[in-house]
């Protein structure tokens, strides 16, 4: 219990340092502008998020575009890692050939990734495919790493009391590896939403909108805002996954994180 | 509830790769509703021979028969649920309730929720596990309550076999001795045909209402009650192995009953100057015991007795006799007696308190040796 909280509040931390040196960059960089622009171009613009009606709708449309990509690109990512990871265990010889392809995924710059996929594809599909990508790595390497961590004894208890394999994956293997696959997903839904924003670059809207724009214009207000929600985003999804683990998984009394 | 007859004929284990089998051809018997203790140096083949019998290992060769059924007439499932499995890691199921790991096999056979649950609070009470205790995580108790829920749970659908590896192999010494009392009070209850693996000589002759001692290979060398296993192993392998101080192992074993009992310093209330002085010198002792129609009234000394009267003893002032055994006392309980009492001879009567015979420590010895 107090393993979770310490992982909540170093989290809750690093979210602060980011936004403090995040704020010491932004008013470096505005302090190169001249000073009559620097009147007129204060750091953050209270009024553009509270006196701009066209504000909270645009930042609703951004926040949930940034939520469809994120949420489905984790959803697939998941279904695929499972089916990879059944694979891994069912065919022990698969094991090097999925991770070394899922890693060589992973290291492709997404930027590269985005141009390659949207000559054949829709711009979102194409975000997709990328982004689930992303998650191949992650999410198999933690379901595989669960179910391997099982305790042989409770896998010879179950065979010695008459569970056939599938109940026994049902029953003792799946929800043992919980804590560890749940990790994977945390872990890989972050990462996704960080990645998101890239794909500005393919017109696909998302929070990353308003620091693209905010770099544009130098509108540091836009900045400012395109990167808190981006924040706030990933520390609530975050904190959302890790609420879900511990009611998922009451017996497990230590933290699975890492 | 009573158990079924286990049969091994021509049994042999041979592992790919390895140059000799792990289990030779075995033929071994394990009665209904007896313990039998499987034991022997690592590399026997006693966990490979246990698990053969709910096949986690299949042998290569041989016929396993239960209550008479050739195992693999079976299916691995339905047999694996007929049969009760208990190991030293215990593998109960961390992220399962007690109860609810207590009710594996039971909601695998589809039992309904009310006779689950009352299966349960059963055998909670049957191990010793508190109610209180059935809502909580496995990590959240004792290891040695862990074992009893472990044993819970393999009792669970009332298995006639019961099949033990190490059971007690992981918890600590004094746990270990009541978890071995425990097994033995349960056992006299459900009346199990239990296959135990131990390492342990100590727990085997204790446990065991036969010992099966294996040699590398798994080469059955004896197979005996404890005390037949102590007097008279079979071969040098089998007397090593049972090891030193075997004499002092069967004292826990073997009973009065199994003694040829002395008439012993004992005399009928009745009795004549004349025969208490024969009995006074065959005795060498200072004391006479005093039986009253047959019964173990109680001792006096020889000072406090006017031998010059018509029957001496018939006016003495009686004491209770401490030095007292049952024919179901162990020799050990006998030893104990004939160490700490007054004399060297302490008396046995049977339930009833009917005077049977005297014990000392040349009977015992003879006991021992015969």
């Amino acid at each position: 219990m107090s393993t979770r909280r310490k992982v909540t509040l170093v989290t809750l931390a690093v979210a602060l340092v980011a936004l403090v040196a995040f704020g010491i960059w932004a008013v470096g960089r505005i302090s190169e502008l001249d000073e009559a622009t620097q009147a007129t171009n204060p750091l953050f613009r209270w009024e553009y998020l509270f006196k701009r009606d066209r504000t909270p709708g645009e930042l609703w449309e951004a926040t949930r575009q940034h939520l469809e990509l994120t949420i489905v690109s984790v959803a697939i990512g998941t279904v695929l890692s499972a089916v990879l990871a059944a694979l891994i265990l069912r065919f022990h010889w698969l094991r090097g050939i999925v991770f070394t392809f899922a890693g060589f995924l992973y290291t492709i710059p997404s930027l590269a990734l985005f141009a390659v996929l949207v000559t054949y594809n829709t711009n979102w599909t194409a975000a997709v495919i990328a982004l689930t990508s992303y998650t191949l790595l992650i999410i198999t390497r933690n379901i595989v790493a669960g179910i391997d961590g099982v305790p042989q004894a409770a896998l010879d208890a179950a065979d010695g009391l008459g569970m056939s394999r599938i109940q026994r994956l049902r029953k003792v293997e799946v929800p043992l590896a919980m804590p560890v696959i749940l990790t994977g997903v945390r872990v890989a839904t972050v990462t996704i939403v960080g990645l998101v924003g890239i794909s500005v670059v393919i017109q696909l809207g998302g929070l990353a909108t308003y620091i693209f724009d905010g770099f544009k214009r130098t509108y540091s207000t836009v900045l400012v805002l395109g990167t808190v929600a981006m924040v706030l985003l990933a520390v609530s999804l975050d904190l959302l996954l890790r609420g879900v683990e511990r009611l998922a998984t009451p017996w497990a009394r230590r933290s699975a994180a890492r | 509830m009573t158990g079924t007859a286990i049969e091994l004929r021509g049994v042999t284990k041979s592992f790919p790769g390895a140059e000799r089998p792990a289990v030779a051809p075995l033929d071994l018997r394990m009665n209904a509703g007896e313990i039998t203790v499987l034991i022997g140096p690592s590399g026997c083949g006693k966990t490979t021979t246990l698990r053969m019998i709910n096949r986690l290992v299949n042998p290569t060769d041989g016929v396993i028969t239960i209550d008479g059924t050739d195992i693999r007439d079976r299916s691995l499932t339905e047999l694996r649920r007929g049969i009760g499995y208990v190991i030293q890691q215990i593998g109960l199921f961390p992220h399962r309730t007690i109860a609810q790991n207590i009710a594996t096999v039971p909601k695998l056979l589809g039992w309904d929720k009310a006779r689950t649950a009352q299966r349960v609070a059963e055998l909670a009470e049957l191990v010793g596990i508190d109610p209180s205790m059935l809502k909580r995580y496995p990590t959240e108790l004792s290891g040695g309550q862990q074992q009893r829920v472990g044993v819970a749970r393999a009792l669970a659908a009332d298995p006639p076999v019961l099949l033990m590896d190490e059971p007690f192999g992981a918890v600590d010494p004094i746990v270990r001795a009541h978890l071995q009392d425990e097994l033995l009070a349960l056992q006299s209850r459900v009346h199990k045909t239990i296959v135990l693996v131990t390492h342990d000589i100590d727990e085997a002759v204790l446990l065991g209402d036969r010992v099966a001692v294996l040699n590398v290979g798994g080469v059955l060398e004896q197979i005996a009650p404890p005390d037949e296993l102590l007097a008279h192993p079979a071969n040098d392998f089998v007397a090593s192995f049972v090891g030193d101080e075997r004499g002092i192992k069967r004292l826990s074993l073997a009973t009065v009953a199994e003694l040829e009992l002395e008439p012993g310093p004992v005399l009928d209330g009745g009795a004549t100057a004349t025969e208490i002085g024969a009995v006074l010198e065959a005795s060498g002792l200072d004391w006479v015991g005093v039986t009253e129609s047959g019964r173990l009234a109680g001792w006096t000394p020889v000072d406090a007795i006017d031998l010059a009267a018509a029957s001496p003893l018939a006016g003495a002032e009686l004491q209770p006799v401490v030095a007292q055994l049952q024919p179901s006392s162990t020799l050990r309980a006998a030893l104990e007696l004939i160490l700490t009492a007054r004399s060297s001879t302490a008396l046995v009567t049977d339930a009833a308190g009917a005077y049977l015979g005297s014990v000392t420590l040349e009977t015992i010895r003879a006991g021992l040796a015969s």
